[in-house]
């Protein structure tokens, strides 16, 4: 691993070395690396998502009816929309609910039946699988117990006649649908020919290699690059690994393609083709048909159409594969057009990880008073001016040489810049924790990349970059009231965060070889908002990261964009979720921290020398351990 | 994949022979390393970094872990580890075959 270049030139190797040998966990400062005996943090082993199944199903269980139960599950005890859990039904799920519950996705749900008083002709099931979706015991079928990993038990469901009779009703007309799409995308796969089926399977490969992970479903099977058996490429499974269900498609003449690959890769081409590849994330956790891709651009459309005094989107013309590829297609023309005027950005429902595109409004009095209370804050400590965060920004840029120079406690400008927003941040939003992270070596990356050197940029690892997490002193009741754990967990979290500067690095320079074959992220351009998000990664439920915001923002460097090259996250433990105004308060924050570093980069570029030298482990237990 | 990296032919030789007789090397001293996943942040910066003739650690799901019949006990994941959550195993168990037939296609640096 390559290290940032000593500022000290008289540090030796050995120190160096001494120095890498040492634990960088805030508490074990000063102690080796690796010398602990026990770890000090352990999770339950149910933490997160397999327990807030489990109380999902106990709270059901306990429901006095089946709708009352079935509304538990379909919410997850609520923690998500209902409407993200009908659409990860399967065909026969979704028909069966739809008769006895009445509950559907769909327009044209049915009144339920579950409850009619006619003499029951068979007792079926109910259950919740531990990848978070409702199953069904229809008839025919043999118990739940036999066929899925339940959560818990199961709940007994009486069938009438009348349900039975509807239940086949809905089951032949959904039967009848699901052949006719799969024909359809048979057509449209052999017309794209050889040539176009592989290209479609190299961009999916491509989309599921350089984006969060997906879990999607066809039926029963599970499409995943997440936590269970992996079979799409990701982290697990490689480019070309033969577990990858795309990677296995490439050589494989269509005819002897499944229904469910043909539909996989209809599916995600049409969600590619009207957004890019972050589109995909808004189907996890549903099933992938052409009826819920359909879903899902008709709800867009709706939402792009909503941005005033630009041309409509016209509906698709069929349910056929052409139409909707001719509406993705305008919906990604369309979100080109309107993203430099309004603010887009995605709600995140983290236990399915599940996303949706939103259209922010303008920002109000809730926005504008907490850029007041920033700007208030920022003028009392910085050197700057104005009455908003942009006119507190244009005021650096007419003088931006203190960000080059040592500024309070700190070596530079910048860093107290970076710092003292991310502090306010932390008061203003009322979070537990906000951050903000960057590249240390600002001055070497200019020279890098006048020199053109994309293969040593890839090679920078951690070091090379920090994140500056402030929690509030009050955050660590949240870890055992101490003030010790409290740092480790800002510290962990820090970690992290130079781990994602990591993965977007690259994303920004040219495609050459090395940096292809580089781990690498597509760097994020719009804002989100996250509920729940302490479910599933081990370091988000550690750290519970429950409710949060990201505001990434790009960064000028010599004349090179680097997007989400810098960001803003605010986080809560608890309590209140953040909202649309609190998001635009923060995209603003952002914003000024961006001006600022495109500004000190283009000072180092004219030779100044910059490099983020705070933010490390010891200054993280410094400032928090009181 | 990390395994195809500049490994001499020798240790890639060694390492391919560990994982088809899928048992750990008897003279190696050290135990081998555990990754706590209570405290791990994925970085994947232990994968990045475990030498080459060893390549011990995979992503796996939701967690990175180190395959004990294929690390040595050497200290390079320990150092890069930003936050100290790898662990002596000593009683460390075998592997299952599942990961196994997974490992196996790095064999020789083979993707």
């Amino acid at each position: 691993m390559t290290l940032p270049v000593e500022r000290n030139v008289a540090a030796s190797r050995r120190a160096t070395l001494a120095r890498a040998r040492q634990s960088r966990r805030p508490s074990r400062l000063g102690s080796p690396a690796g010398a602990a005996a026990q770890p000090d943090y352990l999770l339950a082993d149910d933490a997160g998502f397999p327990g807030l199944l489990k109380r999902a199903w106990q709270q059901a269980a306990a429901a006095p009816d089946l709708p009352a139960a079935v509304g538990t599950l379909l919410t997850l005890a609520g923690h998500v929309p209902p409407d993200i859990q009908l659409r990860a039904l399967r065909t026969t799920d979704e028909c069966a609910l739809n008769v006895l519950c009445g509950r559907s996705w769909r327009g044209g749900a049915r009144s339920a039946q579950a409850g009619d008083d006619a003499e029951p002709v068979f007792l079926g099931e109910i259950g919740l699988n531990t990848s978070g979706r409702i199953v069904v015991r229809v008839p025919s079928q043999g118990p739940l117990s036999g066929e899925e990993d339940l959560v818990g038990g199961i709940l007994r469901v009486p069938w009438s006649a009348r349900a039975l009779a509807d239940y086949r009703a809905e089951m032949d007309l959904a039967t009848a649908g699901l052949h006719a799409a799969i024909a359809d995308c048979r057509q449209w796969l052999d017309t794209a020919g050889e040539r176009g089926r592989c290209d479609m399977l190299e961009n999916l490969k491509e989309a599921a290699l350089r984006t969060a992970p997906f879990v999607l479903y066809q039926g029963n099977r599970q499409y995943t690059n997440f936590r269970d058996r992996n079979t799409l490429t990701g982290k697990t499974l490689w480019p070309g690994h033969p577990a990858c269900a795309l990677s296995s498609l490439q050589a494989v003449p269509l005819s002897l393609w499944s229904d469910s690959d043909v539909m996989l890769v209809v599916c995600l081409t049409l969600l590619v083709r009207s957004a890019g590849f972050a589109r995909i994330e808004e189907a996890n956790g549903t099933q992938l048909t052409l009826d819920h891709v359909a879903y899902l651009l008709e709800r867009t459309r709706l939402a792009y159409n909503g941005v005033p005094g630009r041309t409509q989107v016209p509906p698709a013309s069929s349910s056929r594969v052409p139409a909707l590829n001719e509406l993705a297609e305008a919906l990604g023309r369309r979100r080109g057009e309107i993203g430099p005027t309004v603010q887009l950005y995605r709600e995140i429902y983290g236990p399915l990880m599940h996303k949706i595109e939103r259209v922010a409004g303008p920002p109000g009095e809730a926005a504008r008073s907490l850029e007041a209370v920033l700007c208030a804050q920022l003028r009392g400590r910085l050197p700057v001016t104005g009455g908003t965060l942009a006119e507190l920004g244009a005021s650096i840029k007419v003088a931006p040489g203190w960000l080059a120079e040592p500024h309070g406690e700190f070596t530079t400008g910048l860093e107290s810049l970076v710092y003292e927003t991310v502090r306010a941040a932390t008061a203003a939003f009322e979070a537990d924790f906000a951050m903000s992270r960057g590249l240390r070596p600002v001055t070497a990356l200019t020279n890098a990349l006048r020199g053109q050197q994309w293969a040593q940029l890839t090679k920078w690892d951690l070091p090379h970059f920090f994140c500056c997490v402030v929690p509030a002193p009050e955050a660590r009741r949240h870890f055992g009231d101490s003030f010790s754990s409290l740092a480790d967990t800002a510290w962990a979290i820090s970690s992290r965060m130079q781990y994602n500067s990591w993965h977007f690095l690259a994303g920004n320079l040219p495609p050459v070889p090395e940096v292809a074959a580089r781990d690498y992220f597509v760097p994020p351009t719009i804002p989100d908002i996250a509920y729940y998000s302490d479910q599933h990664h081990h370091g988000h439920v550690a750290a519970k990261v429950r409710f949060s915001i990201r505001s990434p923002q790009a960064v000028e460097v010599l004349g090179r964009t680097f997007r989400g090259f810098v960001d803003l996250r605010l986080l809560r433990s608890d309590g209140l979720p953040f909202g649309e105004q609190d998001l635009l308060a923060a995209q603003r924050t952002s914003a000024f921290i961006a001006n600022a570093t495109s500004l000190a980069a283009a000072m180092a570029a004219r030779g100044a020398d910059i490099e983020i030298t705070a933010f490390d482990s010891q200054w993280h237990w410094a400032k928090i351990v009181p | 994949m990390p395994w195809a990296k500049d490994t001499p032919p020798a240790a890639s030789s060694r390492r391919s022979e560990r994982i088809t007789s899928r048992s750990r090397n008897e003279t190696w001293k050290k135990p081998p390393r555990r990754i706590e996943k209570s405290e791990c942040i994925t970085c994947d910066t232990c994968l990045r970094n475990c030498p080459p003739e060893f390549g011990a650690i995979f992503d796996r799901g939701l967690d990175v872990v180190i395959v004990p019949e294929l690390c040595s006990g050497c200290p390079v994941c320990v150092m890069v580890c930003p936050v100290d959550c790898i662990y002596v195993d000593e009683e460390w168990t075998g592997t299952d075959d599942e990961m196994w037939n997974h490992i196996e296609l790095t064999a020789g640096g083979a993707s």
